[in-house]
């Protein structure tokens, strides 16, 4: 196996206990901090000739996030480390009972080509605070920023226990083959399943982030501007390249007429009449995932846009309507920047025809009306939910982000990236005294110890007073 | 086999139907599952008796007690662990609504072992139930009188659709792994646990899995070596040693090794008396693999005490082995039966590296007088649960998470950790459609005016403590205001 010495090598050091302390652990995340600090230009380069992204995007979906997550890390660590205590029973009183956060040792993480800093970053953060040794695997569909992260990122961390490896499918298996500690993968459902199965060879716990069409009911009732401003931000931006994009619309058809008129506006403020000439819209990743997006464009009908540039690998943002879920927009997660609408008849449609499908990363509900947004929160069930917005609930680091279902399993971002990557121990600490009390457990049994058994480690249902 | 799919469609219309979604609903079956409890009492002991040879008083106290305190906590706290959580918002988010609900994550499986038979099905069980899933329930057929209890009782008291007994053996759970599930909880050994989990991730299902392995035991020589040995007597002998958490083997210094089988000799004629086989406290080994199995282990050991077998009974008297090689049969697999080995080290450095060479435990025990020397062995290794100077206990604490680490588990349970395993921890935020002022800095087009207010509201450079909430909100009201002005 072409990384069974890589591997081997991160876990000696693992058993050598380098990575445990904590001034360790922040010096390395520090170090991470430079990375991305001396080599903003590097990254802002390499992700604009991966995809076109705007500078601006990246600033504010990559950059940034990787360094408020890394602040907040630094900011909190001693804390998260800390051995929690817990409740005792009458029994343990004068024991010493706390669930300790242990590394898990060597992990890896896998990760996509959307957002390929930020993605592969953040639990990179979250795996150095927790203690592990970890191996990097960058998509090698970002072939520039797999590129900069696989000569650049190991000159700032300890090579002995961090290592990037740029790999295809075909490596990519071979590395799956080797035993780590933990897998933490984002991608498509189908290479989740790859991941789980290669993991159940070695018992390896895993969290998946993976994906799915993500649901956006708009409510008759509700500011119809600032709604369409909202939605065609979340959809277009990154070229619509993103795992929680709102990646269908569900309203009537009144709101639809609404809608239109109020996108076009919003499309128009945000890319000018030409997006083609805008530095503010990205372009498609490559030609596979270009040619995909662009065949979904015979679903229905275009209403707005609709242009495609194949050199570029230029789609335009684009709106379509009169969409049937039969239709090929309607069976993949599109994936770019392709917006369509179905209309139904009531929310109660809505609520039936997402429950109807597999349950998504996230579900989005623009309405004016509370009772509408609770009622599609209450009788749906997805990874996130966010309402009257879209995307903004990942940029809250104490919302733990993660999927259900097909859409992935665990969950990370500030806190839950740590408890991800760490084992809690349950410890409990006893001593040699009150042996006599023991007493009651050991045999011979007499079942007149029971009653007194059961008082002392039982938890007793507090009953409710008739009289109060 | 259509019976799997039958089954399990008719758990998930159930669930669909939305009737274990209210916590009254939870609530009600909970309470049908103390009834049951309580009122079949007899019949849950003699089933264990019949399958463990295990005396009533002890199965009450190892299977029937711990779950009616589950019980009465998951009752008790059901409505606050359900609650959604409000979690802190940052200066963008100030007037959202943010928080975290708890919801089912809809039909889940719970596949049983048969040395717990009872308390290793309805614990999770109950977890599975307060957090609002239906449940298929699938007891070990190794503890064949257990399993067909669960089966005729089950339905008696709780919704017959929601909460479907299967028994059966390899062929019925592998064809009931096929089936699609929301979560997978597996109690038994780490080769099933494979397929168990290669299963689930056909469907992206996620899976707990309490496994299992070999529970290392280091006996210090500075310790009280006769409560030492009383304790790890108890944890090692009950249920003749078939107990996940038993301390498999003891690390010490040859110098004690034979006070400690002094030890645990006197030890054992106080629990049992002279003559073990007729005490009505000793259980048997499950069945005659499993006796065929643990009578292999013994091949070429000095034995120190013990070493009787019985076939026809399925008895095997508690046994110490010493002088153990690290290479022999009875260290390379979970013994699981009442045979005790001890394997001598030095000090407690070659402990830990004996123990870290090795996969990682389900549990490690220390005893020591030395509180420092236990908080080293605590930091250089690797285990799903510890006790020091103690032996199973911290499977008692249900504020304590139970679940293994690698080879030994993933996953946690008991108490709110049960809750937490069978629920889905979906975020929300709600915003307002109004007050677009602010989301105007991260519409396009850019500039570097927006950059800057991006980084003010983004990145967090001061320490919010300082400044004060109050503080923190009127500059959230101002900067937005002020946004408003220049972008709207």
């Amino acid at each position: 196996n072409p990384y069974a010495g890589l591997v081997n090598h991160l876990r000696t050091t693992w058993l050598s206990r380098r990575t445990w302390p904590m001034e360790y652990r922040v010096a390395q995340l520090e170090a991470l901090g430079r990375f991305l600090e001396e080599k903003e230009d590097e990254i802002l380069e390499a992700t604009t000739l991966d995809m076109g992204k705007p500078r601006f995007e990246t600033q504010l979906s990559e950059i940034f996030v990787c360094r408020s997550e890394l602040n907040h890390t630094l900011n909190n660590l001693s804390t998260w480390m800390k051995d929690e205590h817990v409740k005792k029973n009458w029994a343990m009183q004068l024991d010493s009972a706390f669930i300790r956060k242990d590394p898990y040792g060597v992990v890896l993480i896998i990760g996509p080509w959307n957002y390929p800093i930020n993605l592969l970053l953040v639990p990179l953060i979250g795996a150095i605070a927790a203690g592990n040794c970890v191996i990097v695997k960058p998509s090698e569909v970002s072939k520039n920023v797999e590129r900069l992260m696989a000569e650049t990122l190991p000159k700032y961390l300890d090579k002995d226990c961090f290592a990037v490896v740029a790999a295809g499918v075909e490596g990519t298996t071979r590395l799956l083959e080797n035993k780590f500690d933990y897998i933490f993968y984002t991608g498509s459902p189908s290479v989740g399943r790859v991941v789980m199965t290669a993991a159940a060879k070695h018992l390896t716990p895993v969290t998946l982030e993976l994906g799915g069409k993500n649901p956006c009911y708009v409510s008759d009732s509700c500011h119809v501007q600032n709604t369409a401003r909202r939605l065609a931000w979340g959809r277009f931006f990154n070229a619509g390249q993103t795992c929680i994009a709102p990646d269908y619309v569900l309203c009537s058809l009144e709101m639809q007429e609404k809608l239109m008129p109020a996108l076009r506006e919003a499309i128009a403020e945000f890319y000018g009449p030409n997006p083609q000439e805008s530095s503010s819209f990205a372009r498609i990743i490559g030609d596979r995932h270009f040619q995909r997006v662009r065949a979904l464009l015979s679903s229905g009908r275009v209403a707005i846009g609709g242009q495609t540039d194949t050199g570029t690998h230029y789609i335009a943002p684009t709106v379509l309507v009169d969409v049937q879920q039969d239709d090929p927009v309607m069976k993949e997660e599109i994936f770019g920047p392709v917006l369509p609408i179905l209309t139904v008849k009531s929310m109660d449609d809505a609520i039936a025809f997402i429950n109807a499908r597999e349950r998504p990363l996230a579900i989005y509900v623009f309405s004016s009306c509370k009772q509408v947004v609770n009622q599609v929160l209450e009788r749906t069930s997805s990874g996130g939910f966010c309402g009257n917005d879209t995307l903004m609930h990942f940029t809250l680091t104490s919302l733990p982000f993660g999927g259900i279902g097909q859409s992935g399993l665990g969950n990370y971002h500030g806190r839950f990236t740590f408890d991800t990557f760490s084992h809690p121990r349950a410890t409990l600490l006893r001593g040699n005294g009150r042996e006599a009390f023991n007493k009651l457990r050991y045999p011979p049994y007499e079942p007149r110890r029971l009653p007194l058994l059961r008082s002392a480690t039982q938890t007793r249902r507090h009953q409710t007073c008739a009289i109060l | 086999m259509e019976r799997m799919q039958q089954v399990v469609g008719r758990a998930r219309a159930a669930f669909n139907s939305g009737r274990c979604r209210s916590l009254e609903f939870r609530i009600q079956q909970l309470k049908a599952l103390e009834r049951m409890v309580k009122e079949k009492e007899r019949e849950i002991l003699a089933a264990i008796k019949a399958d463990l040879h295990k005396c009533g008083h002890n199965a009450y106290s190892h299977e029937i007690m711990g779950v009616l305190g589950e019980l009465a906590l998951t009752m008790e706290k059901l409505s606050s662990w359900a609650a959604p959580q409000p979690v802190k918002r940052n200066l963008l988010t100030m007037r959202d609504e943010a928080f975290i609900r708890y919801e089912p994550l809809g039909v889940v499986l719970i596949i049983g072992a048969w040395n717990y038979p009872f308390v290793l099905v309805m614990h999770p069980l109950i977890g599975a139930i307060a957090a609002g899933n239906a449940v298929v329930v699938k007891p070990s057929e190794v503890s064949e009188n257990t399993a067909q209890l669960i089966a005729d009782l089950l339905p008696q008291y709780l919704d017959r659709e929601l909460y479907p007994v299967v028994t059966g053996g390899v062929p019925e759970t592998t064809e009931l792994l096929k089936q699609r599930f929301d979560h997978i909880l597996y109690t038994g050994n780490s080769t099933v646990g494979k397929i168990v989990m290669a299963a689930a991730a056909k469907h992206l299902t996620p899976v707990t899995l309490e496994l299992g392995g070999k529970s290392p035991c280091y006996i210090d020589r500075d310790c009280d070596l006769a409560v030492a040995c009383r304790r790890i007597t108890w944890g090692k002998y009950m249920n003749c040693g078939q107990t996940c958490i038993a301390p498999d083997y003891i690390l010490c210094d040859p110098s004690i090794q034979s006070k400690v089988v002094e030890n645990i000799k006197a030890t054992l004629q106080e629990f049992y008396g002279a003559d073990v086989k007729s005490s009505p406290d000793y259980e048997r080994i499950i069945n005659k693999r499993h006796f065929k199995r643990i009578l292999g282990l013994l091949e070429g050991q000095k034995i120190a005490h013990g070493g009787e077998t019985d076939e026809a009974s399925c008895f095997i008297a508690p046994t110490i082995l010493t002088d153990v090689s690290p290479e022999s049969k009875v260290m390379e697999e979970e013994i699981f039966g009442p045979v005790l080995p001890i394997v001598t080290v030095k000090s407690v450095e070659e402990a830990i590296e004996f123990i870290n060479r090795r996969e990682k435990p389900l549990a490690l025990y220390v005893f020591s007088n030395n509180k420092e020397l236990i908080k080293k062995v605590i930091s250089e290794t690797s285990s799903g649960g510890f006790t020091g100077n103690d032996v199973i206990m911290h499977f008692f604490l249900s504020t304590l998470p139970f679940g293994g680490v690698g080879n030994s588990g993933m996953g946690a349970y008991h108490g709110k950790h049960s809750f937490e395993t069978f629920s889905h921890r979906r975020s929300c935020l709600i915003k307002d459609l109004k007050m677009e002022g602010t989301n105007s800095l991260r519409y396009p087009p850019s500039s570097q005016k927006k950059v800057d207010w991006a980084k003010f509201f983004l990145l967090k450079r001061f320490n919010k403590g300082q400044i004060g909430l109050a503080v923190l909100a009127l500059l959230g009201i101002v900067a937005a205001v002020v946004l408003k002005v220049s972008f709207g």
